[in-house]
């Protein structure tokens, strides 16, 4: 009788599971496995004139490095800049995440306004202040030309007009990082001081009476090691993400982006949205060499920091 | 258990750079605030102007406020898909929430339920497919947006909503949602499973009336968010799904390329983006506080 119950009891529970997972794991097979195993195929193949494809050897994958090695050609720029993109956010943001985040875990001057206010890009939209933003910035008729115009500075000595920031060569990378920079701070600010919320305020006072008395110390000694799990995935999902963000440069520019703009995310989805099918064999080709060398360095940059990164443990 | 950290001499010095450091940062960071403010309010001023004020007085108070520039978006905001099909603002505002609700709803029920079942059930696989998430999480497939392209579109996904909504939780047991509810079923003992057992309840009971409802805040946090961000997508209806444009796309097509085409004011422009934030901003003041105590981000450990 028992055994009866047991048995219909594990049927329950195998059919709980099934009905709770078998969708999403489908899913999963043909989205992500099938559609990963076809672009392998793809980089293979070539698709001739008629639309039928063929087996191209290795043909894809070298013109692929030929245009990343060419000097001024697009992809080669598409990946300087991606490379650029995310130094450039290791080095200056993240410093700046996490001595905001210090101050507001600290309850700085007007603490509570702050975090309201950083939300902003994200309570009014991303979208919206993108879009705000190049307004602002772009056109004949945007404040800033006008002010430029007024104040007589960043003309243009053939045209006589407002430089374009958008559309200048000197300018256009830097406002797309200004921009990058300026909007990213929102969901840090909220993550990294709810990860400090969470230290023991115990552990804080030890330190304070064992000699710790200024923020560098408290950072490094304290806060730093107990938030670096936080830290660490961080760092390790932006590693990832290196050549398949596009940013926003895509929704500065839709599909007109001059080349010294591009990022490879935005290379990617410029020849996919244009509906691009010939291109498509070398984008996979190109997809599967980056793939091979960013995910091993992801795997060692993750397996670093776990073994060389600060403790968590309370010694 | 205590943790002790020898500081070997009071370094007066560092004490003063902290100081000096945190009140430079502090007028750093009240700067940046301020500059946040300064396009939300540019917006909500250059609505309420005409063309020829604009030109005059790009920022300051408006003289008379103009609120022809509010009906202008819809009348102007249209998107014609074929000579036959046109859209106006109502049926993209339609579309908006149609795929906000739906891609929200289904991502986070999907993504609570791999979450629970994987954290709560020792299986056949159980581990292999946590560690697949987590592996999916940080080891990054490039280019394989063609492949996708092709893949949707031999499937009819391509160009269809409700396919695409439907088919959105694909990796559902990976990525920072699902670490959030799998941390958060974690820290509830199995010991309320065991309760509804004794009563005569089954596993479907236990998730259900037991974990779900105390799972609620978490989810609901990660709903809103989600919600927030499909209703300012315009990225997936741009490559995905062009003949059903959403407001994101749809002010992305008035404001932006297609602007001559539409003969749209800058003041018309900016009434439009006042008008696509309003559901955005009533949604996140209400769920606010929830989502500034929830929003945590553990380590990735496979």
């Amino acid at each position: 009788m028992q055994r009866k119950k047991a048995s219909s009891h594990n049927k329950v529970r195998t059919l709980f599971i099934l009905s709770l997972i078998s969708y999403p794991l489908i899913l999963f097979l043909i989205f992500y496995v099938f559609v990963n195993l076809n672009s392998i195929r793809m980089a293979f193949f070539n698709v001739k004139l008629d639309g039928t494809w063929e087996f191209a050897y290795f043909d894809n994958f070298i013109t692929f490095i030929k245009g990343l090695t060419e000097t001024g050609n697009v992809i080669g720029m598409s990946m300087y800049n991606s490379i650029r993109m995310y130094l450039i956010n290791l080095v200056i943001c993240m410093p700046l995440y996490l001595i905001f985040s210090y101050m507001l875990f600290k309850q700085c001057f007007m603490h509570k306004a702050i975090r309201i206010v950083v939300m902003l890009p994200q309570i009014i939209s991303g979208f919206v202040i993108c879009m705000l933003f190049v307004n602002f910035i772009s056109g004949p008729d945007a404040p800033l030309s006008m002010l430029f115009s007024h104040l007589k500075i960043f003309i243009d000595d053939k045209s006589g007009m407002p430089i374009d920031l958008l559309y200048n060569e000197k300018t256009a990378f830097a406002t797309t990082i200004f921009y990058g920079i300026w909007i990213s701070f929102g969901t840090s600010l909220i993550v990294y001081p709810n990860a400090m919320k969470e230290i023991s305020s115990e552990v804080i006072e030890s330190a304070q009476l064992d000699g710790v008395s200024n923020m560098f110390q408290e950072m490094f000694y304290i806060i730093l090691p107990l938030i670096f799990p936080t830290l660490s995935t961080f760092l390790i999902t932006g590693l990832a993400g290196i050549f398949t963000e596009a940013g926003t440069i895509l929704a500065f520019y839709e599909t007109n982006a001059p080349d010294y703009v591009h990022n490879m995310g935005y290379y990617y989805a410029k020849l996919v949205k244009n509906a691009n099918e010939t291109t498509y064999p070398m984008l996979a080709a190109g997809g599967l060499l980056m793939t091979l060398i960013v995910a091993p360095v992801v795997i060692l940059v993750r397996h670093l920091l776990e073994k060389y990164g600060p403790s968590t443990e309370v010694q | 258990m205590e943790k002790s950290i020898k500081i070997k001499q009071k370094p007066r010095v560092l004490d003063v750079v902290s100081k000096v450091l945190i009140a430079i940062m502090l007028v750093v960071l009240i700067v940046y605030c301020i500059s946040l403010l300064i396009l939300p309010v540019w917006m909500i001023l250059t609505s309420f102007k005409n063309s020829i004020e604009y030109v005059n007085n790009s920022f300051g108070w408006p003289e008379n406020f103009y609120f022809l520039n509010y009906s202008g978006v819809f009348e102007k905001l249209q998107i014609r898909i074929t000579d036959f099909v046109i859209y106006n603002v109502f049926h993209m505002l339609g579309f908006s929430t149609l795929y906000s609700l739906g891609s929200s709803l289904i991502n986070v029920f999907f993504t609570t339920c791999m979450a629970y079942v994987l954290s709560k059930y020792k299986f056949f696989g159980s581990n292999f497919i946590y560690n697949l998430g987590i592996v999916v999480m940080i080891v990054p497939i490039i280019g394989s947006l063609p492949s996708a392209m092709m893949v949707r579109d031999a499937l009819g996904v391509y160009n269809n909503m409700f396919l695409h909504i439907i088919t959105s939780p694909s990796t559902c047991f990976s990525g920072t949602n699902f670490l959030l509810l799998y941390g958060a079923f974690k820290s509830l003992p199995w010991d309320y499973a065991e309760a509804v057992f004794i009563d005569g309840g089954n596993d479907f009971t236990a998730f259900f009336k037991m974990f779900l409802p105390m799972i609620l805040p978490t989810a609901t946090v990660i709903f809103v968010l989600s919600f927030l961000g499909s209703w300012n997508d315009y990225q997936t209806f741009m490559i995905w799904l062009p003949d059903t444009p959403n407001l994101a796309y749809g002010l992305y097509q008035f404001q932006g390329v297609s602007r001559q085409l539409y003969k749209a004011t800058i003041g018309e422009i900016m009434a439009g983006f006042s008008l696509v934030i309003i559901p955005t901003v009533v949604l996140y003041s209400a769920s606010q506080g929830l989502i500034l105590s929830k929003f945590t981000v553990g380590g990735l450990k496979g």
